[in-house]
């Protein structure tokens, strides 16, 4: 009995695996023409910052060529806390922080429900398993989501490498007469690179439940909601803060939201909505 | 092999598509469900491979229930409304990806029901510029290339033309003569007629008739 249960999990594990290689390759390989407006977005938003820089560098003459690491903590520095009653700061979410986070959850929206009304359908009934499914849309969504953040380290790079710096050690003069931030190298790591992963899995995940719940509709408009809520309010909770540096502790002190809640939250919330999503997604009527 | 629909009945947004139906159904033999559109023919044929799940009822497939924890039968092959595949794959390609998934049939077995079913399984013509009888054809060699105990083609004469009609109906005979326990969805009686053991007549989500043949042998659609 024990061996037999062995053997149908190992079948079960066989399966997952057929499972994500089929995702992998129609949704990653063949959804490569997806990487095209994060490709674009990134080139304007890294030859904007490269442009500022030059205006900086011609009233400073002693200002270092702007590093990988700089592209990146430009990219990724978000908007300053919102303080309504500061009237001479006007509330303008950041295009990158908008329009990066609204493709992601776009793209995330895409793939798996256009799957299942066509092949998909074919695969599910074959792998046997609405869990094996539903793992392998989450996996799959946790790649695609690391191959759009490589795809604007990998512009980044291109652009400093028009500077001949590309390195990963950060200008602490470039950041804060460009990007009016101050990040430590020992931050940036956690801060600027893997938290913002980090967080945008968990949006994306959160999404994916929502619309397993109610409709892919509703999901994106959450999202949405909760992206530009996140750029309104500096709030732990609201965890689009996360994606932004410029609202990050390390950065902004106190005021800031905390790196390691950011994580404990992130980490959380993704792991519940994986649950829910399976629990959720046996029930789901498939047309 | 048998199936078992036990007083099935589905309500989507309180409207009852499948009033407690109650089948058996036996291997190695052709059912057939007929009706015009919207009677619950296909909501009846995704019940029986547990695409959804009953408000009341039960699907028994060879004395296991399909449940949460059973969600699809063991063994089944499935053509669904329009066939669904990768546009930038050739037919071929598309019938690997899908076989791949169970692993269990050779290359050879796919061409082989490619060419049964009239395709050319050299062909790299991308299934994106199919014709529409091609696709339909290439979405049955889908749901039989693996030869599982439960076949279920929906509409599968759609957009064929007569030889090919003629063709994939030789097919489901020889399957059934392989003991496969088969299920059909047309409008269309005649088709019906010649290929079904068995034929359940559904209106309005009800079995409104029960009808039972003596099979006649090749299928011919020049005879009709």
């Amino acid at each position: 009995m024990q061996k037999g249960k062995i053997i149908l999990n190992r079948e079960s594990f066989v399966r997952f695996q057929r499972q994500l290689r089929y995702d992998n390759v129609n949704g990653i390989l063949h959804y490569w023409k997806m990487a095209i407006p994060v490709i674009v977005l990134t080139v304007f938003v890294c030859g904007k910052f490269l442009s500022d820089y030059y205006c900086q560098a011609r009233e400073l003459s002693s200002l270092p060529v702007p590093s990988t690491a700089d592209f990146i903590v430009d990219m990724f520095k978000g908007m300053e806390k919102y303080e309504p009653e500061v009237k001479t700061k006007p509330f303008e979410i950041p295009a990158f922080y908008l329009f990066f986070n609204i493709y992601i959850s776009y793209a995330i929206a895409k793939y798996p429900f256009g799957d299942l009304k066509g092949m998909g359908k074919n695969v599910l009934v074959n792998s046997k398993s609405r869990s094996n499914w539903i793992f392998s849309k989450f996996v799959w969504c946790a790649e695609i989501i690391v191959v759009f953040y490589v795809i604007t380290y990998m512009v980044a790079t291109g652009f400093s490498a028009l500077t001949g710096s590309v390195t990963f050690r950060l200008n602490e003069e470039v950041n804060a007469a460009v990007s009016n931030i101050g990040l430590a190298q020992t931050n940036f790591l956690m801060d600027a690179i893997i938290l913002p992963i980090v967080t945008s899995i968990c949006i994306s995940y959160v999404q994916l439940m929502l619309s397993f719940r109610f409709n892919l509709l509703t999901s994106n408009i959450v999202t949405i909601v909760v992206i530009c809520l996140s750029a309104y309010y500096s709030n732990t909770f609201l965890v689009g803060n996360y994606l932004m540096l410029l609202r990050n502790f390390s950065v902004i002190g106190m005021e800031g939201v905390s790196t390691n809640y950011g994580y404990i939250i992130c980490i959380l919330l993704s792991i519940v909505s994986l649950f829910l999503s399976k629990e959720w997604f046996r029930r789901i009527d498939i047309f | 092999m048998y199936i078992e629909i036990n007083n099935y009945t589905k309500i989507l947004s309180k409207t009852t598509v499948l009033n407690d139906i109650s089948i058996k159904m036996d291997k190695g033999k052709v059912y057939g469900f007929q009706g015009c559109n919207g009677s619950g023919k296909t909501m009846l044929m995704r019940a029986i491979c547990g695409l959804i799940s009953p408000t009341k009822g039960e699907v028994i497939i060879d004395n296991k229930p399909l449940s949460k924890k059973n969600s699809f039968p063991d063994s089944v092959g499935i053509l669904i409304e329009n066939p669904g595949f990768l546009s930038y794959y050739s037919g071929f390609k598309n019938l690997k990806i899908i076989a791949q998934i169970k692993n269990m049939i050779t290359d050879e077995t796919i061409r082989a029901t490619m060419s049964k079913l009239g395709l050319d399984p050299y062909d790299n013509k991308k299934y994106g510029k199919y014709s529409l009888g091609m696709k339909q054809k290439l979405g049955i060699a889908a749901a039989i290339m693996e030869e599982p105990e439960i076949i279920i083609l929906d509409e599968p004469f759609n957009a064929l033309d007569e030889k090919s009609v003629t063709i994939v109906g030789n097919e489901i005979l020889n399957l059934r003569n392989k003991n496969k326990l088969i299920i059909l969805a047309c409008h269309d009686s005649k088709e019906l007629e010649y290929l079904c053991d068995e034929i359940f007549v559904i209106e309005n989500g009800k079995i409104k008739d029960h009808r039972k043949f003596t099979h006649i042998g090749d299928y011919d659609n020049e005879e009709k």
